[in-house]
């Protein structure tokens, strides 16, 4: 099930080795690249140029990232990753809150950083916020994660996720109720509907494995989250 | 404080109705809260009410008084009636006097007789002088009745003695006694006075009629009034027994001393002739019929003549002429009888029914409203408590108001006394004006007084007497000056040597002192007792008993401070020690642990800036290890990208090793600069969020997220983790760490086919998990050395991990307000993470 994404991708990092190797990654997944050092010429390059998907870093000379970020956003719709050494939740929460669509810790993982760019990449262009299909009823969708309630089929960043049938149960009953956090005997009488004893590992394996596939790195997840000690959540996203 | 200043607002203000809230104490807190708008209670506390009711109390208090003192007329009235009664003026039912075969006596005479004995009798019984305007009243009677009859003249000076008819020169004077005039049968007004006499006269020997300028008249008689006793130039008064005293002129005689007594003092000559019985005395009568002065020299013996005396006053009341007699007056001399009693039951019910009922409902209403008000004045239906107002709180207006009360007693006192001898008599129409002018004085004293009192409550209640009271603040100012001189004093007595002693020397020197002059006192004791001193040596003991005193009040006042100041040093020890903020009294300079409750507050900043330092130094560092671990990062996201690119090039296998361990190794220093950071933020305290979680499912996620490795592991995993919640406050993610590094550490270290503990147990509010685990290293370091950074069981093993996940799982627990420990026994590996529950 893996789409061919095309699409154009400007890098903005003061370091010029990073941006250098970011572009080679992206390149080699097809991508086109347009390299940037400081948040000015960032600017710049995004009104001169047809640009598809932004990966910008926050600290660097000029202008920085979220300045940038919120100037772009003014005018601008298309998907932005912030590439940041900051790894605090505070720094996530701000980049996110300012326009950002995605939130990656400096040193990534290369493979995390393509995949995510070609997830946001197939969500902005095939199904992208321009053109996307009128939501009916029967689709829930949280971020880039979508339910569709009649033909039982999961979308993840575009990619079409084969769950189990308990899977999906799991996982509607979750995004049914986005932001609400649900303990393993919740679900457990939610799904199974019978009563819960020690059910704490069943629950768990099964997230674990919603994870495998909805995820795109399975050990930082961005959809299904637990929330230890209390329960298990799908994150309510911006929108 | 902030009332204070209100006040002091307030009094500038020139809204009278502005209310001054009391003061808010813990007491207040407990009372009941105010009553809710609109509800009966809060309807009732209204202010209105409570002026009306005061206002009422005035009336009430004004119509008490005046009834009282018309009560107390008519009783005088009562009274005279009753002596009219009692001269046998018979009445019939309706009130009308008869005579004795019950004729109605309708004509003047009658009535102007009963009224002037009236006059006299009150006169006479209670021994004041008769009003000037009732006698003008009476006169003007009279002169109705009589309107050429000239003046009455009532002699109001002597008027106990009489009461005199006066036609341009008095001509009679005509009286009689007591029980004369019970006696004689078919005496009664209207009669001449020949008449009169010829039925004293038929009556022997008991009257004397004189007339003429001086006229005296009397009866023998067994009372007696009381007697002047001449001895030589001297005399001596004698009061005796006067049951029934004689009214006018009169002698009599006393049976007792065989004496004649003649008492003229009542008719100008002012004598009375004391003529025992057994000794000569002249009784010079003057021709005019007057009697001539007696003077007793002891000498010569008097002996009754009563033939002689009688032709004497024969002589003189010959002339009479009985023409000229208009009136006979009678005067009942004393309250001897019984008659005012058999009076009273319906002549008192007639008159004042109506006022005496009408008293008793006043009064028992007054006192009820009186405490009422006495109670609920100054209450605030608003907010529940008692104030006082600004205008009556003025400064000093305290004594004021007292003063008020006290004049208002006094000058009531004094008007009611005025008003009892000028209130009329009798209860005519004319009378209603000074009714009126009394009632509307008592209103106003009550309103003055009573208000003034009502006043002094208020201030009572809302703590403000005393604040506002000149005296009060007089004394405290004194006080004040006084505690400031004493202050002084001391301050110059501690610059001295006594300055450098220690406490308990001072303490010592003060008993010794103590010793000494309690010593003094009973030796001085002793020596007045044996020596038995007499009292005018006492002065000396007096002297010394007084300072004693005074030194024993310091003494006892002072050792009290020492304590009080000891307890104040302990209580910021306390403080101190407890890391709070001592908000308790300060402490005088003058005190001898004043230098040491100063040098607390230097300690307790030092510690407070150590503590600050701390907190500075510890964000200093999160700062350095934050931008530390930027510039690692940095290079390092480089690193990892060129090699993840490098990976994919085509090359040898043997370069293909090299970039996989490059790979392995970047991300180990990865983790290493991860871990770095985070441990040094928690550290520090930062980005804690504590909430209410469920220990035993965070224990039971963190199994299950792992069961996929645990069973590719090979090793067995026993768990004990309790099926009910287990509720603590931590931070979820940060735990989730802990408990993530210490399964990570047990897989890591666990010895092949061995089994892994986690186990949870609770007792009572402590909650408390186990890792345990066989270790595969023989474990050659201490619990201690463990949980240090970058500390690890097999110094020489270089895979995986940064050294820092049990240095991370106790700081994240400690950071999250949990301990933690590891115990070591042989091979076991023993990590606990304790907790205190909550509900």
């Amino acid at each position: 099930m893996e789409n061919v994404v095309n699409g154009t991708v400007l890098v903005v990092d003061d370091d010029r080795d990073i941006v250098s190797a970011i572009a080679k990654l992206l390149e080699d997944e097809g991508l086109s690249v347009i390299k940037a050092y400081d948040g000015l010429q960032a600017l710049d390059k995004i009104t001169s140029e047809k640009v598809d998907l932004l990966v910008i870093d926050i600290m660097m000379p000029r202008l920085d990232g979220l300045s940038a970020l919120m100037k772009i956003r003014q005018s601008n719709n298309i998907p932005v990753i912030v590439l940041s050494a900051k790894s605090e939740d505070t720094d996530k929460i701000l980049g996110l809150s300012m326009g950002a669509d995605d939130y990656i810790t400096k040193p990534y993982n290369p493979m995390e950083l393509t995949a995510r760019v070609k997830a946001h990449l197939r969500r902005y262009l095939s199904l992208g916020s321009a053109n996307q299909s009128p939501s009916h009823d029967d689709i829930i969708r949280v971020g880039g994660l979508e339910l569709d309630k009649q033909t039982h089929t999961v979308i993840a960043d575009g990619r079409q996720s084969s769950l189990t049938a308990t899977e999906y149960k799991i996982l509607r009953l979750l995004m049914e109720n986005a932001g609400r956090i649900f303990s393993a005997e919740n679900i457990y009488q939610n799904v199974w509907n019978e009563d819960a004893y020690a059910v704490e590992n069943t629950v768990m394996v099964h997230i674990r494995h919603i994870r495998e596939k909805i995820e795109i790195n399975p050990k930082e997840p961005r959809y299904l989250k637990v929330v230890w000690g209390i329960g298990y959540k799908i994150e309510k996203h911006g929108k | 404080m902030d009332t204070r200043s209100k006040n002091m607002e307030n009094d500038t203000l020139p809204d009278k109705g502005e209310e001054i809230t009391k003061q808010p104490s813990g007491e207040e807190e407990k009372k009941k809260l105010p009553p809710k708008k609109g509800s009966v209670r809060y309807k009732l506390g209204a202010k209105w009410i409570k002026v009306l009711l005061f206002f009422i109390t005035a009336f009430l208090a004004a119509f008490i008084c005046v009834a009282f003192q018309i009560i107390s007329s008519c009783d005088v009235v009562w009274d005279m009636s009753a002596a009219i009664a009692g001269d046998e003026q018979p009445r019939n039912k309706t009130g009308s006097y008869i005579d004795n075969t019950g004729k109605i006596l309708t004509s003047d005479i009658e009535k102007l007789y009963a009224q002037l004995y009236i006059a006299a009798s009150g006169a006479m019984r209670y021994g004041y002088d008769l009003g000037d305007e009732y006698i003008e009243t009476l006169n003007n009677e009279i002169d109705g009745y009589y309107p050429d009859a000239g003046n009455i003249y009532i002699d109001i000076y002597s008027a106990p003695r009489g009461v005199r008819y006066e036609n341009t020169e008095m001509h009679y004077y005509v009286s009689y006694g007591d029980k004369f005039s019970t006696n004689i049968t078919g005496l009664s007004g209207g009669q001449t006075l020949a008449s009169l006499k010829d039925k004293l006269d038929s009556l022997g020997d008991q009257y004397y009629i004189r007339f003429k300028n001086e006229l005296t008249y009397g009866g023998t008689d067994t009372g007696r009034v009381y007697s002047r006793i001449y001895n030589d130039s001297l005399y001596t008064d004698k009061y005796e027994k006067s049951e029934p005293h004689l009214g006018l002129c009169k002698s009599y005689y006393d049976k007792d001393t065989k004496t004649h007594i003649f008492d003229a003092s009542g008719v100008g000559s002012g004598y009375i002739y004391v003529i025992p019985e057994d000794q000569n005395l002249l009784y010079p009568v003057n021709k005019d019929g007057s009697f001539g002065e007696i003077n007793y020299d002891g000498s010569k013996k008097y002996v009754y003549d009563s033939k002689t005396d009688r032709s004497s006053l024969k002589d003189v009341l010959d002339p009479l002429d009985d023409s000229d007699i208009t009136i006979a007056v009678a005067v009942k001399p004393d309250k001897n009888d019984y008659a005012a009693l058999r009076a009273s039951d319906d002549e008192q019910l007639e008159t004042t029914q109506f006022l005496i009922i009408g008293s008793i409902i006043a009064s028992a209403v007054l006192a009820v409203l009186i405490i009422v008000l006495t109670l609920r004045c100054g209450y605030n239906r608003d907010t529940g408590t008692f104030t006082a107002t600004r205008l009556v709180d003025a400064k000093f207006s305290s004594e004021v108001f007292a003063l008020f009360m006290f004049a208002a007693l006094i000058v009531t006192e004094i008007v009611s006394k005025n008003m009892y001898s000028t209130l009329p008599l009798t209860s005519d129409k004319s009378a209603y004006s000074s009714y009126a002018l009394a009632a509307a004085s008592y209103f106003a004293l009550w309103v003055i007084g009573f208000g003034s009192f009502i006043v002094i409550v208020r201030k009572l209640k809302s703590g403000m007497l005393f604040k506002t009271s000149l005296v009060c603040m007089a004394f405290r100012y004194l006080f004040r000056r006084a505690r400031k001189g004493c202050d002084a004093a001391a301050e110059k007595l501690d610059n001295t040597r006594f300055h450098n002693f220690t406490v308990s020397q001072k303490f010592f020197i003060r008993n010794i002192v103590f010793g000494v002059f309690t010593g003094g006192l009973v030796l001085l004791l002793v020596l007045a007792i044996i020596e038995n001193w007499p009292v005018e040596d006492m002065g000396i003991l007096e002297v010394y008993l007084t300072f004693y005193a005074v030194y024993f009040i310091w003494y006892f006042l002072s050792g009290l401070d020492y304590f009080h100041d000891s307890d104040k040093l302990c209580d910021k020890l306390d403080a101190i020690s407890e890391g709070r903020e001592y908000d308790g009294e300060t402490m005088r300079k003058t005190s001898p642990f004043y230098t040491r409750f100063k040098g607390l507050d230097n300690l307790d900043e030092k510690i407070k800036k150590q503590a600050d330092e701390m907190v500075k130094s510890e964000k200093t560092k999160v700062e350095l290890v934050t931008n530390v671990s930027h510039d690692l990062k940095t290079p390092l996201t480089s690193i990892i990208s060129y090699i993840y690119l490098l990976s994919k090039e085509d090359m040898s296998d043997e370069a293909k090793d090299y970039v996989k361990v490059l790979q392995t190794k970047s991300e180990k220093l990865k983790t290493i600069v991860n871990d770095v950071f985070s441990l040094a933020k928690a550290a520090s305290g930062a980005e804690i969020k504590n909430e209410r979680l469920d220990l035993a499912m965070l224990v039971n996620q963190t199994v299950a997220s792992n069961s996929d490795i645990t069973e590719k592991a090979g090793i067995t995993l026993k768990t004990k983790i309790p099926d009910k919640s287990v509720y603590i406050i931590g931070d979820g993610d940060k735990l989730s760490r802990v408990f993530q590094n210490l399964y990570d550490n047990a897989m890591k270290y666990s010895l092949d086919g061995t089994r892994v503990f986690i186990d949870m147990q609770v007792h009572g509010d402590t909650a408390q998990v186990y890792f345990k685990n066989t270790s595969a290293y023989e474990m050659n370091f201490t619990a201690e050395e463990i949980t240090e950074r970058f500390a690890r069981g097999d110094k020489s093993r270089t895979d995986g991990g940064s050294g820092l996940g049990l240095s991370i799982a106790k700081t994240f627990t400690e950071a999250c307000g949990g301990a933690f420990r590891i115990e070591l026994e042989g091979d076991m590996f023993k990590a606990v993470v304790g907790f205190k529950t909550v509900e």
